[in-house]
């Protein structure tokens, strides 16, 4: 009840947009069994949120608070206990919902062996683009990320901050229309972080919604349209950063009150 | 298509890449060449003791690095989570799974090929005239290790650790070979219960005595139906454990 | 919902499997003899894992090795004793060889077939051994049926039939053209064309011995076979100058 009453006091912007990412009381309880004892454990709990398009939606928690979780909810890597994910209307466990879905995990992993533009191919190909235009369209996302001159050399050979343009690399090749990020800013320096804010705001002008996750306020504070304050699995409050400033909310301290309230909560 | 044939082609080369994989096959080819050994323990025999023990080293190297190959196939990249940029790609779990898996299975018909024809080599330098049923018999070989890859993948993706699935396989391979010989004590069996209990068992293990024609070589009477039928198997039983391996994966959170 | 389509999948399976082993019950015609009973306890162990891995022609062939192995010292005393060279000579231990040691290679050549029932060349050489070199004609007679029994196709086992039939009822100069014709197939053993030439020894027709040892020194790859070729060609030549 706590919840939608917060909920209702959030300030809709676009409203006129269609919904790109629809999240319908989703809740996500890992269960493992051993020797036959079952021991459950909260994923998130109960989330619903309507993205729309053109939107930049940052999710801010705390560790293991289900940031992950969430994310990997909507990607179809992990199935609902209960509720449903859409993305473009298309249910989450169809893999044509992915179709416009561009994704950045919080650490890439790629075959290290190969080099950037060999997997950009074949996450080209997995991604059902034309052989005609993948070439030219490696190329330019090479050079959006600036990594055009490494294109040829192994991965291996990488350090984390190239790793992590060459995801970003292959979250926009097939120009999906939402683009989901988990921790991009994470193991940057403070260039990189910049850039990717930067590449981020670009992006958004040029039409895409993106979701993204972080722990860092100052970071989300700087490209989201609204804010998701996420603890224990729970979206605790959504915050339309542009209404916040208005009326003279500081983010930070709002963050760090509802995560304290929550521990004292967890005391008692 | 496109997006499994890419999946083919980079699981084909992750596994040329893998070392443990090129130890096995070099260890195969020392071993082919000690087939020469034996041969001269029978001299009358040479040719026949190098062609049936070559057969049975393949056979056996490519079984081996199928079920290591097929064991590892998925959790490995569950495990490395290069699977997160597969997964989250358009493409059915289906395809990412039968992709792995034709990938694989030619790397290893490529690696047992390779073996063959050193195998071939070996034995044109003794008096040997080659027979088409050496031809089928390394045929049938293949299928066996394609049936074999197969099941290896299913345990793969259903037990909790690599041992068990490991375990599973070699199981399943000898009680594929051992498959008639139940069904002939079967018919001696009193307990209806128990009959039906290794019948519904049998359901379920690849009859490899089927695809055997190393061993059934000079047996008369074998015309090529059965050899259709025999290879038609291969196909429908591998297609069978795909299907379920298939259903597991659907499945599975990573 | 995945579910669904893992539910799906999985009666995909169940058809396919169901499809897969109907194939086997109108397509599996021909199978292995099965392997029932070990003749040698010792070996069981081997020939089971032959089996279960699914190599029982391997398993024949090594049962095969350790056949001749077997037989490689009793061999040469039994040829001494059929010389006169030796008295009863001697099996590893000194004692001469015993009904029991027979029994035993048969069951050595019993295993070999066993293992692989289209073993042709382990059929005729068992059966000639046991009946040409141990008189023992209704064991090798044995053999040479059970082969038939297996492979009615493989003709040449009625040939060797024939000639272990004579042989038993001292028909000699039957047994020669049966010989003759078998000595001329690449899979005739060698210990075959030897009884041959032995034969045409005790006929005093030296001529035809010499041709057989010659036939053997142009065909065998045992060196053991050849070099005693080698020595019978040469002393029928000192002997007789030819």
């Amino acid at each position: 009840m706590q919840n939608s009453f917060r909920k209702c006091k959030i300030i809709r912007m676009a409203n006129d947009k269609p919904v790109v990412l629809e999240l319908d009381n989703l809740t996500k309880i890992y269960r493992k069994s051993h020797l036959g004892r079952t021991q459950t454990s909260r994923g998130v709990e109960n989330i619903s949120l309507k993205i729309r398009e053109g939107e930049v939606f940052g999710l801010i928690g705390p560790n293991g608070a289900g940031k992950t979780t969430l994310i990997k909810s909507i990607l179809g890597l992990l199935f609902p206990t209960s509720g449903d994910v859409k993305i473009f209307g298309i249910p989450a466990s169809q893999s044509d919902a992915r179709k416009r879905v561009g994704f950045l995990p919080e650490v890439p992993y790629f075959y290290r062996y190969l080099s950037a533009k060999e997997v950009l191919e074949f996450y080209g190909n997995l991604s059902g683009m034309s052989r005609a235009t993948l070439p030219a369209r490696i190329e330019e996302v090479l050079k959006m990320v600036r990594m055009s001159e490494h294109a040829a050399r192994p991965m291996r050979e990488f350090s984390k901050g190239m790793l992590q343009r060459v995801g970003l690399a292959q979250a926009m090749l097939h120009n999906p229309d939402i683009l989901i990020f988990d921790e991009p800013a994470g193991g940057l320096d403070p260039i990189g972080i910049r850039e990717m804010r930067e590449l981020m705001i670009a992006l958004n002008k040029s039409g895409k919604t993106i979701f993204f996750s972080s722990h860092s306020i100052s970071e989300i504070e700087k490209v989201s349209h609204r804010v998701g304050i996420i603890v224990r699995g729970n979206i605790k409050q959504i915050i339309s950063v542009e209404e916040a400033h208005k009326t003279g909310i500081n983010l930070e301290e709002l963050f760090i009150k509802i995560v304290t309230d929550e521990m004292k909560g967890e005391v008692k | 298509m496109n997006a499994v044939l890419s999946i083919i082609r980079y699981t084909f080369l992750q596994q040329l890449r893998n070392r443990l994989y090129l130890v096995v096959i070099l260890f195969g080819f020392l071993i082919l060449a000690s087939s020469l050994l034996f041969g001269a323990l029978a001299p009358d025999q040479e040719v026949r003791v190098i062609l049936d023990l070559g057969l049975a080293i393949i056979e056996l190297f490519g079984l081996v690095a199928a079920v290591f190959g097929a064991v590892t196939l998925v959790l490995e990249e569950i495990e490395s989570r290069t699977i997160y940029l597969i997964l989250t790609r358009p493409l059915p779990r289906g395809y990412y799974i039968v992709g792995r898996f034709l990938g694989l299975l030619c790397a290893i018909a490529a690696s047992m090929i390779v073996m063959g024809a050193l195998h071939f080599i070996l034995l044109q330098t003794k008096t040997w005239n080659p027979e088409m049923s050496y031809f089928i018999s390394f045929g049938f070989i293949l299928l066996k290790i394609m049936v074999m890859t197969a099941v290896a993948l299913f345990f793969s993706l259903t037990s909790t650790s690599s041992i068990a699935s490991i375990v599973f396989t070699f199981f399943f391979w000898i009680l594929g070979h051992f498959g008639s010989e139940i069904k002939f004590l079967l018919q001696k069996a009193h307990n209806p219960m128990s009959a039906y209990a290794i019948k519904a068992f049998l359901f379920v293990t690849p009859n490899l005595e089927f695809l055997n024609y190393r061993d059934l070589f000079h047996i008369p009477g074998l015309d090529s139906r059965q050899l259709l039928m025999a290879a038609g198997y291969s196909v429908v039983y591998t297609s069978a454990c795909l299907a379920l391996s298939v259903a597991v994966f659907s499945r599975k959170e990573v | 919902m995945p579910s669904d389509s893992a539910r799906t999948w999985f009666a995909a399976s169940v058809i396919l499997f169901g499809l897969a082993q109907t194939l086997p019950l109108i397509g599996q015609k021909k199978i292995l003899p099965h392997f029932e009973k070990p003749p040698i306890a010792d070996y069981a162990v081997l020939d089971a894992f032959a089996t279960l891995s699914g190599a029982r022609r391997f398993g024949a062939d090594l049962a095969f090795i350790q056949f001749l192995h077997f037989i490689a010292r009793p061999m040469e005393d039994v040829e001494m004793e059929r010389k006169g060279l030796g008295h009863g000579h001697l099996h590893d231990h000194g004692q001469p060889l015993r009904e029991s040691d027979i029994d035993e290679i048969k069951d050595f050549n019993l295993r070999s077939v066993y293992l692989d029932p289209y073993f042709h060349y382990s059929y005729l050489f068992g059966a000639g051994l046991l009946a040409f070199y141990l008189n023992r004609f209704s064991d090798a007679l044995e053999i040479i049926q059970l082969g038939i029994e297996r492979d009615p196709t493989y003709w040449r086992f009625r040939l060797y039939a024939g000639a272990i039939g004579y042989t038993s009822q001292n028909q000699t100069d039957k047994v020669i053209p049966l010989l003759e014709e078998a000595v001329q197939y690449p899979d005739c053993p060698v210990m075959v064309a030897n009884i041959l030439g032995n034969l045409y020894e005790m006929k005093g027709d030296s001529a035809r011995a010499a041709d057989v040892y010659r036939h053997i020194l142009n065909t065998s790859r045992d060196s053991y076979d050849l070099f005693k070729a080698r020595t019978k060609l040469e002393a029928l030549q000192q002997k007789f100058g030819i």
